[in-house]
């Protein structure tokens, strides 16, 4: 009888302390996404500035350079743009977020800064496609830093919120 | 003179359909078959009907492609239906066409031209760019194999080709007429064995290519260097495929003349055409002339439409300007 307490309590905190190391990593995984979404932006600047790559193709391109979730997200965009399928690069880029935000771990802010965008990119010319860059660029910048911020202040807490209910959970149950 | 029916007379739809949106694509799909094969034009304008133009009549559209006389049930283009085809023909990217909207059309794969129209935006007196783009006018140009038979024989003297201008106004034939020059000279004809021709394609009107394949009938002996800016390509083709002759398309920048020198130093004749209803006019205009001062064409014809689009106005001895016809020919 006492084995099966102490084996059960033991599960209890381990599965606690999981979920806490959970959260508390998906703050960092933002910042790492935000960043490497700031970085495929400054590609896909250059490609679209410098070299007026098409930008079915130049989405191709810059995804080569990304992995995880961010990748897949633009994967999916240059796709949708070379078949054709959307009417719009708006609402190619839009189902292709939609898509892929779920395996993110950008708050909703952060798409919506995403989102808005969208609606801009390969639209114009040269000179402001210029200028719509820059302002991703730092508003992605200023979300990094928040999400820094938050990610010092709440990494450690949620890891031992974690492994702390996890224990007194154990203590009330048994 | 036959249309070519290779490829088939609607092989044009497979690019064009791609640059419309799906309910346009059900439209323009659904033209009946006999007009579709001799179709010239299709007019897109937002807030009007959808309106086609072949063999010198025209049509509304209704929603499934049929052909009316009147507009009350024709399909209506819509503004988001607009804005779908110029990101379509601009393959999503409108800063990479910036040029080509500044010049007023986009050229598709395989060379058909789409016409645009609405806002100029004007710097210092020169069109910097359209805005607010909502007129689209799709052509579909067709090879017309023999248009230059009746004037190869001004072009050749025994086995040697003369450096040929072709002037004319806009859309008066001269793309279709060099077209089957390059044709002939590759092929040979009557008293003329066929030479190594060498296209470069600036905007793939000449040859129509579609993945690098010429859909239009160049030649067996002609090499085409698609999609690629005149001067760059005069010299590309010099250096790796030794061609007899050189064709290439609407001439006008100062680095287009350069590269013509250099074939000419290179012992290849030119073959290549410009804007300008004639001699004269051509010799008022600042890099035309100075090509014509420096007399290189030993042949400049004049095309105009005195007998209709594509008439042979006029066969100038570049040297001694005299015209060789007696009257225009078509
Ligand atoms: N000899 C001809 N007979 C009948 N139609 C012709 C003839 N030559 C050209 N055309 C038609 O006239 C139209 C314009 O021809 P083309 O594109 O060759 O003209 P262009 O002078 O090159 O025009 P642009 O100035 O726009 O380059 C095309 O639809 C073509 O099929
Ligand atoms: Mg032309």
């Amino acid at each position: 009888m006492v084995f099966v307490k102490i084996l059960s309590s033991l599960v209890i905190v381990m599965c606690c302390s999981f979920l806490g190391l959970q959260a508390a990593n998906a703050y960092a995984l933002r910042v790492k996404e935000l960043r490497m979404l700031r970085m495929a932006f400054a590609q896909l600047e250059s490609e679209v500035i410098n070299y007026a790559t098409f930008l079915p193709e130049a989405v191709e391109r810059v995804a080569a350079l990304l992995h995880g979730g961010v990748k897949e997200f633009f994967c999916d965009f240059s796709r949708r743009l070379q078949k054709r399928s959307g009417d719009t690069a708006a609402e190619a880029w839009e189902k292709a977020l939609n898509c892929w935000k779920k395996h993110l771990h950008i708050t909703m802010e952060d798409t919506q800064i995403l989102l808005t965008f969208g609606k801009v990119l390969g639209v114009s010319d040269r000179e402001s496609q210029q200028r719509y860059f820059q302002i991703i660029q730092s508003q992605l910048g200023n979300q990094e830093q928040k999400a820094e911020e938050a990610c010092l202040k709440y990494q450690t807490m949620y890891k031992n919120l974690g492994v702390l209910g996890g224990l007194a959970l154990a203590i009330i149950l048994l | 003179m036959e249309y070519s029916r290779w490829p088939s007379g609607v092989s044009w739809k497979r690019v064009i359909l791609d640059a419309l949106p799906e309910n346009i694509q059900r439209v323009i799909d659904g033209i009946p078959q006999n007009i579709a094969e001799s179709l010239e034009e299709i007019r897109i304008r937002e807030g009007r009907p959808i309106v086609i133009h072949g063999r010198g009549k025209s049509y509304y559209l209704g929603t499934d492609g049929g052909l009316l006389s009147s507009p009350e049930k024709a399909y209506y283009v819509t503004h988001r239906d607009v804005q779908s085809i110029l990101q379509r023909i601009s393959n999503y990217s409108i800063y990479a066409v910036e040029e080509e909207l500044r010049s007023g059309y986009i050229t598709l794969r395989g060379g058909y031209r789409v016409g645009l129209a609405g806002k100029a935006v004007v710097e210092g007196g020169k069109i910097k760019t359209l805005k607010y783009i909502n007129s689209f006018n799709i052509r579909i140009s067709r090879e017309i194999i023999g248009v230059a038979d009746r004037i190869m024989r001004y072009l050749v003297s025994g086995t040697e080709v003369y450096h040929t201008l072709v002037l004319s106004p806009p859309q008066m034939g001269k793309t279709t007429l060099i077209r089957d020059i390059a044709r002939q000279l590759s092929d040979g004809f009557p008293g003329f064995r066929g030479i190594k021709v060498g296209i470069v394609d600036e905007r793939s009107e000449i040859a129509g290519c579609f993945q690098g394949i010429p859909q239009n009938n160049v030649g067996l002996q002609t090499d085409v260097l698609d999609a690629c800016p005149k001067a760059e390509g005069i010299m590309m083709l010099i250096r790796s495929m030794s061609p007899a002759v050189i064709i290439t398309d609407e001439i006008g920048k100062p680095e287009d003349v350069e590269a013509i020198e250099e074939a000419l130093n290179a012992g290849i004749k030119i073959i290549t055409t410009a804007h300008s209803s004639d001699i004269g006019d051509a010799q008022r205009r600042p890099i035309l002339s100075k090509i014509l001062d420096k007399k290189i064409f030993q042949r400049i014809i004049v095309l105009g439409n005195s007998l209709g689009v594509g008439t042979i106005e006029k066969i100038y001895d570049g040297h001694t300007l005299n015209n060789l016809l007696d009257r225009p020919i078509r």
